[in-house]
C-alpha cells in the first residue's frame, strides 16, 4: 500500500516515465501530457456518486501499488496465434503497452491510409492525445494521455477503403498499461477494426489496462469496429472510446467482454450529421466475481439518424453485469429513430445485474423504445428441448448459445465471425463443462 | 402533422387559465415565517401532543439540520426551480374555529370553496357514501361517517387526534415505513408536520367504503406538511382516496407530504391520488412544489398495495410512490399518468423492492408533456437476494406534444436472484399521423381526435381508478387535457 494518496502515487509515476514516452522531446506534447495528468489529479478517479459510476466502483485500484510496464520479453507464439485471426489482416500487436515489431505485420496499404503505432505516428500524436473532457467522469482518460505509452493511429483519406481488416492485440501484463487510438475516416472512407484485449499470460499479479479510442467517422464513411475483451481473470480494465459521426455514416460496433475482474467499457457516440446510422451491440460473459460494465451514451444531436442497441448479459457464480445505456435526442433532432434492448440470464443464485437506461428526448417527432428482461434459462424451452431428447446439459449450451448469436451476428461473416464466435462457443462449452445447474 | 402548429397554439391558448384558481377569505391563525426548534415546539404544543411526539419532531428537526448543513437538497432529479428560503415559509396556519359537530357549523365561506371545486360535501356524504375527512389548510374541519366506520371498528381520524386518541398505534407505525432521517422532504415533514389523515383497519374488516381525503392548501405562503398513515391489519382491506386542488398564487408553495402505508399478511391497501394543484402561469410562475414521499411495507405475506395517480398539477412533482415487498407472495402495483404543460416539471416514477419470495409487481406508467414541460419517469426495481421467484412488469410510455417538451425514462433495474422474472419496456413518440388522420376522417375535430387519442394512451391507468374517484378523475384530466392538448 502506498503512503502517498492513489493520485499522487500517479503522478510521481508520470514524473518518473516522462523522458521515455512517445514525443517526449515535442513540447507541445509535453505540455498536454503535464496538462493531463494535473487534470487527473485534481479530479481522482472517478466514484460511485457520480451517476454514470453508480454501479462500479474502482476502489480496487487504490489498492494496488501500479508501475508502469517495463519493456522486456515478447509474447509466446502458441499464444499470439491462439490470440489472432486466421486471415490476412494488418496487425499491431503490444505486449508491456509497447508495439511489438516482431509479431506485428502492417501490409501494403492503399494509396492515402495510414495506420501506425502510436509511438511512430509522428504529428498524428498530438491530435491522439486531446483531451476527451476535463471532467472527473472520464479522468481516466486524462490519466491515460498522460501515461499513453503507445496505440494505433489509422487515418483514411476521403474514398480510401481499406479491404484487410486492421487487427489490433494487447495482451495484458501485471503493470498499468495505457493504451489510446486515434482512428479517423475520411468521407466514404470504409474500415473494419479489431480490437483483441487478452491474457498475456502472466502468473503474478494482473494488471489493469487502461484504453482511450477516439474515432471520427466522416461524411458516408463506414467502419465497422469489434471488440473483444479477454483479459486475465484478475486483471482490470477501463476503456472509454469517443465516436462523432459524420452525415450519412455509419457504424457497427459489436463488444465482447468476457474476461477481467472488473472490466468497464464505455463509449460515447455523437450524431454530427443527419441520416446516419449506429448499430451497437454488446455482449457480457461473466464468471467468478467478474464485475462486467457497458456504459453507452448515444447523443442524437441532429434530425434523421438511426439508432439500434442491444445488450446481451449471460452471468453465471457470483458474476456482476452492468448496462448503463443514455440516449439523448436534441431538441433539433426530429425523425430520430432510436431502439435500445438489454437482455439478461442469471445462471447462479449469486449472479447480479444492474441495468440502467436513460432516455433523455426533447424532441417530438421520435420513435424511441427501449426494453429490459431479466430471467433465468427459459424453463418451457427446456423442456421442449428436454422432450425431444436433448440432454439437459445439452439443451442449456444450445439455448445460451442462441442466446449469445444475436450480437455474434454483429461480426461481419467470415473469418472475423468465426474468429468471435469460436471465443464465445470456447467460453459457454467452458460453463457447461462446469455443469451449470439446469 | 401531427401536433402541427396550429395545434399547438390551441394548445397553448387554452393553457394557463387554471379553472379552480381562487383564494378563500377566511381568518387563520398563522405561524409567524421561519424555522427553528421553537417553531417545531410551537407546532406540538399547538396540537397538544404528548412528550413522545415532540421528542420525535425534534429528533427528526436536528436531523434536517445536519443534512441540510452536509448535503441540501436532493439535486437528483430532473428538475430545476430557485433555491428554497426555508425561513420565508410559514410552518403552521389553521382555520380559526375548531370543534364542530356538524357541517352546519363549518364556515360558510369554506363550505362555498369545496362548491367551487365540486365537492359537494353533504351530497358525497348521501349520494356516494363516502366519509371525507376534509383537510383544510392543517387542520381537519370536518370529518363524517366517523360512526360508521367506528362500529366495524375502523379508526379514520386526523393524525392530531390519532396521536391524542391512539398514541400506541401511532407510536408502534409512525415512521416504520418512511424513517425519520429518510430523506430531506421526509424528514423536514417529520419535524413539522402539520396534520393529515391516520386510518386503522383491524384484522378481518373490510372497509364498506372510500375513505376519501381532500387537500388544500389555502394560506398564502404556508408549506403544507401532511403526514398520512395508513395501517391496515390482517386480511382487512381499504381503498383510499387522494385528490387535491389549489387557489391561484404569485409565489411558489412548498408541499412537502410524507404517506406510509402498513400492510400486514393478505391485507390490501389501494391508495387513488388526483393531484391538481396550481401549476404556475404559462411560464412556470408561481405554482405548487410538490415533494412527496409516499412509500408502502407489505408487512405480511400476500399482503397488497396498489398506488394509482393522476398528476396533472404542481410546477414541480418530485413523486416516487414505493412498496416494499417484505411478505412473501406480496403484490405491488404502480399506474401513474403523468402530464405536464406549459413549463411544468414532473420527475416521477416508483421503487418496487422486492425481498419476499414470489413477489409480484406491476408498474404502468404514462407520461404526457406538452408546451414547454418536461417529464420524467424515474424508477426502480430491485429484486434482493431473498426473493426468489420475484416477478416484475414494466411498462413506461411517453407522449410528446409538440417539439419543445421533454419525456425523459430512467428505470433502474438491479437483480441478485437468478429465479427472478423482470421485464420492462419503453417507448416515446408522439400522437401519429395515422391515428390522427383516422379520427379527423370519421369526422372527428383535431381537438376532440387529440383528446381521444391521449385518453386511450391513459386508459389502462385511468381504468384502475376506483368507481367513486373515476369521474372526477376523468373530469380533472379532462380539464388538463384541454388545457394542453387541445
Amino acid at each position: 500500500m502506498s503512503a502517498l494518496p492513489f493520485t499522487e502515487y500517479l503522478a510521481g509515476a508520470y514524473e518518473a516515465a516522462a523522458g521515455s514516452l512517445p514525443g517526449a522531446r515535442d513540447a507541445a506534447v509535453a505540455t498536454r501530457r503535464k496538462a493531463a495528468i494535473e487534470a487527473f489529479r485534481r479530479h481522482g478517479l472517478p466514484n460511485h456518486k457520480l451517476e454514470s459510476w453508480k454501479f462500479t466502483g474502482l476502489n480496487a485500484l487504490e489498492r494496488q501499488q501500479w508501475v508502469l510496464p517495463a519493456n522486456d520479453g515478447g509474447v509466446d507464439a502458441v499464444r499470439l496465434t491462439a490470440a489472432t485471426l486466421t486471415i490476412d489482416s494488418h496487425r499491431l500487436v503490444f505486449v508491456n503497452g509497447r508495439f511489438d515489431a516482431a509479431a506485428s505485420k502492417i501490409g501494403a496499404l492503399p494509396k492515402g491510409a495510414t495506420l501506425a503505432p502510436l509511438s511512430a505516428a509522428g504529428d498524428a500524436l498530438k491530435d491522439a492525445l486531446a483531451s476527451a473532457g476535463d471532467d472527473r467522469t472520464v479522468s481516466l482518460s486524462e490519466l491515460n494521455a498522460a501515461l499513453a505509452s503507445d496505440g494505433v493511429v489509422l487515418l483514411l483519406d476521403d474514398g480510401v477503403q481499406l479491404d484487410k481488416p486492421v487487427e489490433i492485440v494487447s495482451f495484458g501484463v501485471p503493470a498499468l498499461v495505457n493504451l489510446r487510438h486515434l482512428i479517423r475516416l475520411g468521407a466514404k472512407a470504409t474500415a473494419t477494426v479489431l480490437e483483441s484485449y487478452r491474457d498475456g499470460g502472466s502468473s503474478t499479479s494482473a494488471g489493469w489496462t487502461n484504453v482511450y479510442a477516439h474515432v471520427a467517422i466522416g461524411t458516408g464513411a463506414k467502419l465497422t469496429h469489434i471488440r473483444l475483451q479477454a483479459e486475465h481473470d484478475a486483471a482490470y480494465h477501463a476503456a472509454l472510446g469517443r465516436v462523432s459521426i459524420g452525415a450519412g455514416a455509419r457504424y457497427a460496433h459489436a463488444s465482447v467482454q468476457a474476461g477481467a475482474a472488473l472490466a468497464r467499457h464505455e463509449l460515447h457516440v455523437e450524431f454530427a450529421g443527419g441520416d446516419a446510422e449506429v448499430d451497437v451491440r454488446g455482449l457480457v460473459l461473466a464468471r467468478g466475481a467478474a464485475h462486467l460494465d457497458h456504459t453507452l451514451f448515444l447523443h442524437h444531436a441532429v434530425p434523421d439518424c438511426r439508432s439500434n442497441q442491444l445488450f446481451k448479459h449471460v452471468v453465471d457464480d457470483h458474476g456482476h453485469a452492468v448496462f448503463q445505456g443514455g440516449i439523448r435526442v436534441a431538441p433539433q433532432a426530429q425523425k430520430t429513430d432510436a431502439q435500445q434492448l438489454s437482455r439478461t440470464l442469471l445462471l447462479a443464485d449469486r449472479a447480479q445485474i444492474d441495468t440502467k437506461p436513460e432516455l433523455e428526448i426533447l424532441a417530438d417527432d421520435v420513435k424511441c423504445s427501449h426494453g429490459a428482461s431479466i430471467g433465468d434459462v427459459d424453463a418451457q424451452q427446456m423442456f421442449y428441448m428436454q422432450a425431444r431428447g436433448i440432454p439437459a446439459a445439452e439443451a442449456r449450451r444450445l439455448l445460451l448459445s442462441g442466446f449469445a448469436y444475436e450480437i455474434v451476428t454483429a461480426v461481419p461473416e467470415g473469418a472475423l465471425r468465426d474468429y468471435v464466435e469460436a471465443f464465445v462457443e470456447g467460453w459457454l462449452a467452458k460453463n457447461s463443462e462446469k455443469g451449470g445447474a439446469a | 402533422m401531427a401536433a402541427n402548429a396550429q395545434t399547438i397554439e390551441t394548445v397553448e391558448g387554452l393553457a394557463g387559465e387554471y379553472k379552480y384558481g381562487f383564494v378563500t377569505d377566511i381568518e387563520s391563525e398563522l405561524l409567524p415565517k421561519g424555522l427553528s426548534e421553537d417553531t417545531v415546539r410551537f407546532i406540538s404544543a399547538k396540537k397538544g401532543e404528548p412528550q413522545w411526539m415532540l421528542d420525535w419532531r425534534l429528533r427528526a428537526y436536528k436531523a434536517w439540520l445536519r443534512m441540510a448543513k452536509e448535503k441540501g437538497e436532493p439535486g437528483w432529479a430532473k428538475v430545476s426551480y430557485p433555491e428554497i428560503d426555508f425561513q420565508d415559509i410559514h410552518y403552521y396556519s389553521a382555520p380559526k374555529k375548531k370543534t364542530l359537530k356538524s357541517l352546519d357549523e363549518v364556515d360558510p365561506e369554506l363550505l362555498a370553496t369545496y362548491e367551487k371545486l365540486g365537492i359537494p360535501l353533504k351530497e358525497r356524504e348521501i349520494l356516494a357514501g363516502v366519509a371525507v375527512d376534509a383537510v383544510f389548510d392543517s387542520v381537519s374541519v370536518a370529518t363524517t361517517f366517523k360512526g360508521k366506520l367506528k362500529d366495524l371498528g375502523i379508526i379514520f381520524c386526523s393524525m392530531s387526534e390519532a396521536v391524542r386518541e391512539h398514541p400506541e398505534l401511532v407510536q408502534k407505525y409512525l415512521g416504520s415505513v418512511v424513517p425519520v432521517t429518510d430523506n430531506f422532504y421526509a424528514t423536514l415533514n417529520s419535524a413539522v408536520f402539520s396534520d393529515g389523515s391516520f386510518v386503522y383497519v383491524p384484522p378481518g374488516v373490510r372497509c364498506p367504503m372510500e375513505l376519501s381525503t381532500y387537500f388544500r392548501i389555502n394560506e398564502a405562503k404556508t408549506g403544507q406538511f401532511e403526514r398520512t398513515l395508513i395501517v391496515v391489519d390482517k386480511g382487512a382491506y381499504v381503498s383510499y382516496l387522494e385528490g387535491c386542488t389549489a387557489p391561484m398564487r404569485d409565489e411558489n408553495q412548498l408541499h412537502a407530504a410524507v404517506v406510509e402505508l402498513v400492510a400486514m399478511e393478505d391485507a390490501e391497501i389501494r391508495y387513488a391520488t388526483v393531484q391538481n394543484w396550481y401549476p404556475g402561469d404559462k411560464n412556470g410562475k408561481g405554482g405548487i412544489y410538490n415533494f412527496v414521499t409516499k412509500r408502502g411495507a407489505c408487512r405480511g405475506a400476500r399482503s397488497k398495495i396498489s398506488w394509482t395517480q393522476v398528476e396533472t398539477g404542481s410546477a414541480i412533482t418530485w413523486k416516487y410512490p414505493s412498496v416494499i415487498l417484505q411478505g412473501d407472495d406480496s403484490v405491488g402495483e404502480f399506474y401513474s399518468v403523468a402530464v405536464a404543460n406549459n413549463a411544468q416539471q414532473a420527475d416521477t416514477g416508483t421503487k418496487m423492492i422486492h425481498m419476499g419470495k414470489n413477489s409480484k409487481s406491476t408498474i404502468i406508467s404514462k407520461g404526457i408533456s406538452a408546451g414547454k414541460a418536461q417529464n420524467t419517469y424515474r424508477g426502480l426495481v430491485r429484486v434482493m437476494p431473498g426473493a426468489a421467484g420475484a416477478r416484475n412488469y414494466s411498462q413506461c410510455d411517453s407522449l410528446l406534444i409538440g417539439d419543445r417538451c421533454g419525456g425523459h425514462t430512467v428505470p433502474y433495474i438491479e437483480v441478485k436472484n437468478r429465479s427472478a422474472k423482470v421485464e420492462h419496456e419503453a417507448t416515446t413518440s408522439r400522437i401519429s399521423d395515422d391515428q390522427l388522420f383516422y379520427c379527423r376522417q370519421r369526422g372527428l375535430s383535431e381537438e376532440d381526435a387529440v383528446s381521444t387519442i391521449v385518453n386511450g394512451f391513459c386508459k389502462e391507468v385511468l381504468q384502475k381508478l376506483p368507481m367513486e374517484f373515476a369521474v372526477e378523475a376523468q373530469k380533472l384530466l379532462g380539464v388538463s387535457l384541454e388545457g394542453s392538448v387541445g
